[in-house]
């Protein structure tokens, strides 16, 4: 596990952040030009101030930089895997059901976030004991509170 | 006495079991991610049709009242709030339970839930009529200029950085202008896509960005997900009693602001709680601790959120109008029973009415029990899970939760997304909790602000009508101490220390 901790001398990410808003303010005031005037006053108020707040950062980043520390601790590359993991549970629950993608998606977090010695004990211990969890409150939503949980090809 | 005899009416063995069941269920329902109180009343509303119309109201308001309650556990043990009404308590309550005072935080919601529900529901006895048609006065502008007062919230939730907490409003603020606008029609930055037509949903947004980050984290690194607190085994009552003790103008002032809130049909538990919270924050002595795990957070918004229950029953039970969603299902449940709201049922159903006032009353009290020893265990059986299996079942929670809010697949699409974005925000030093903040607010914001604009015009003067009229006076005051008051008191300390 790698454990970062950098320190910037002025804040290169919000500057980096603040552009990317400054841009995006911009671009809703184009966008609210298609709008009647009654849609269109409250995205341009609010547009308006991002752009201010973002250009009065971006100007206090270069003019008065200050130090700034990021802290950038722990496994990037299982967060990225767990991300990963709930995007495809996301968009597969309807085509292969909700409870099967739940049990996929179940094992895969628990082999993600697992960082002790697997043991034949302990991987059972875990996996019934979650899967029970989960295979309980889904008959809770699907049986009792009636809802319309996606069977997709499977279950 | 008249009012005695509907008191020992709630003492039937009926409706003590069904006032158990309801304050159990709603918990248990409120604890989970997505599953809100305007879901616990409205999926077991069918179980009252069969009881006794005082029974039945009595059964829903436990429910209703419980259900609030129960946000609080996620959101002070993961950093989830159970129900929107819970945001606030995320601020210090996880802060709390992080340090290992999660058992702490537990309790202190429970007092100051059981204290908010009772000031809330005395109210609705003592108060009802005159306080619904003060609900009345409020127009849009003052919706406006309360959800202005709800987002000034947003400087102390700024975490040393002003403007990255404003910029973050301001994203909130242009989430929840996504799809159709409210005010004109117009089809707004849904990039010609249906899945966004209906806008965000803010249940499936909330579990998103706060739930989602607070998971991506938790596999990052082996170390446990919770300090253990030394003095586990106990409640930690009496140290419980003693801060809210201590804090007993916060409890009592955040139970007034829920309650008031709670009769503006519209504003619900989450207005309450987040002006409850910087209410607090602007009188305490330590405003720097705010955010970092002081109790008085967790005091303010649990209390309010709770008054919102009693005082959201104002509206509906006098005028039909109802005060939080909540409210708008269980006035659907009381047409199925053939209660007709209004004025007219303090005197002719009277006997119904009242004895569903003092149920709430016994509600509410039963919730201490009931809360103290769920919230115990909850908290014992998070240390006790292992880190490898709670984040796969707080996963499947959140997909759950966010799946049954609109029982839609694209809400979790929205969610997980929404939630990737949270987690590289706040990496870069814009937090959550404003976005939410815009999120929840931008709505009756934007809808208060161009109907007071359109009425402002009909009547050929739009600054007039959002700066004279006297409630909206009041509440722009407010906003300006709340903004103003950390400069004002920095001057006053001055100008003390010179004189000395």
């Amino acid at each position: 596990m790698k454990s970062q901790k950098n320190v910037y001398s002025r804040d290169v990410y919000g500057l980096a952040f603040c552009m990317f808003f400054l841009i995006l303010g911009v671009a809703i005031w184009w966008v609210s030009m298609t709008y009647s005037d009654l849609g269109a006053v409250f995205p341009r108020t609010i547009a308006t101030l991002l752009i201010l707040l973002s250009a009065i950062y971006i100007v206090r980043v270069i003019v008065w930089p200050k130090e700034i520390e990021y802290d950038f601790d722990g496994s990037n590359i299982r967060r990225i895997l767990l991300f990963l993991t709930l995007v495809i549970w996301a968009f597969t629950l309807e085509v292969f059901g909700f409870l099967t993608t739940s049990i996929v998606g179940f094992i895969l977090i628990l082999l993600i976030s697992n960082y002790d010695k697997w043991t034949f004990k302990r991987a059972l211990g875990l996996v019934l004991s979650g899967l029970s969890v989960l295979i309980a409150l889904y008959i809770v939503f699907k049986v009792v509170l009636n809802v319309p949980l996606p069977k997709g090809m499977f279950l | 006495m008249f009012h005695f005899q509907f008191f020992l009416d709630i003492f039937t063995p009926l409706n003590l079991i069904i006032t158990l069941a309801g304050v159990c269920a709603g918990i248990v329902i409120g604890a989970m991610p997505g599953l809100t109180a305007t879901m616990a009343v409205a999926v077991l509303v069918p179980f009252t049709f069969a009881a006794p119309p005082a029974t039945a109201l009595i059964a829903l308001g436990s429910i209703y009242t419980g259900a609030i309650y129960g946000g609080s556990y996620a959101a002070i043990l993961l950093n989830t709030p159970g129900t929107p009404s819970a945001i606030a308590t995320t601020f210090d309550g996880y802060p709390m339970a992080k340090k290992g005072d999660g058992d702490l935080a537990l309790t202190i919601a429970c007092l100051s839930s059981v204290i908010g529900g009772l000031v809330g529901a005395l109210c609705l006895i003592l108060l009802a009529p005159p306080l619904a048609h003060f609900a009345l006065s409020f127009g849009p502008v003052e919706y406006f200029w309360m959800a202005i007062f709800g987002l000034t919230l947003i400087a102390s939730l700024s975490d040393g950085n002003l403007f990255k907490a404003a910029i973050g409003g301001c994203v909130g603020l242009l989430l929840s202008m996504i799809g159709l606008a409210e005010v004109g029609g117009d089809v707004r930055f849904t990039g010609d896509s249906s899945t966004l037509l209906g806008g965000l949903d803010v249940v499936s947004a909330l579990i998103g960005l706060y739930c989602i980050p607070v998971i991506i984290d938790l596999v990052a690194s082996p170390t446990s997900h919770m300090k253990i607190s030394t003095r586990v085994s106990s409640f930690r009552l009496k140290e419980g009693l003693a801060k809210c003790w201590v804090d007993r103008f916060n409890v009592l002032r955040s139970s007034f602001i829920g309650t008031g809130v709670g009769i503006l049909p519209g504003a619900g538990g989450s207005i309450a709680s987040l002006v409850a919270y910087s209410e607090a924050r602007r009188s305490s002595k330590t405003p720097e601790n705010f955010g970092k795990g002081d109790p008085s957070g967790v005091i303010a918004t649990e209390s309010a959120n709770n008054a919102t229950v009693g005082g959201g029953f104002i509206p509906t039970l006098v005028l039909g109008i109802p005060g939080t969603p909540p409210d708008a299902v269980i006035l659907g449940a009381l047409l199925v029973q053939g209660i007709r709201v209004g004025p007219q049922l303090f005197t002719e159903q009277s006997e119904i009415v009242f004895t569903f006032m003092y149920g709430l009353i016994l509600a509410t009290l039963l919730m201490l029990p009931v809360g103290l020893l769920f919230g115990r265990y909850a908290f014992r059986l998070l240390i006790a899970t292992p880190k490898a299996l709670l984040v796969p079942i707080v996963a499947f929670l959140t997909v759950l939760g966010g799946y049954a809010v609109n029982n839609s697949a694209k809400d979790i699409v929205i969610m997980v997304v929404l939630g990737g974005i949270g987690w590289v925000l706040a990496r870069f030093g814009f937090k959550q909790s404003p976005i939410v903040l815009g999120l929840i607010l931008g709505v009756i914001a934007e809808a208060g602000f161009v109907q007071g604009y359109l009425i402002g015009k009909a009547r050929g003067n739009v600054l007039a009508e959002f700066f004279t009229r006297p409630i909206s006076m009041v509440v722009v005051a407010f906003i300006l101490l709340t903004l103003f008051y950390p400069f004002i008191r920095q001057q006053f300390g001055k100008l003390k220390s010179t004189t000395k």
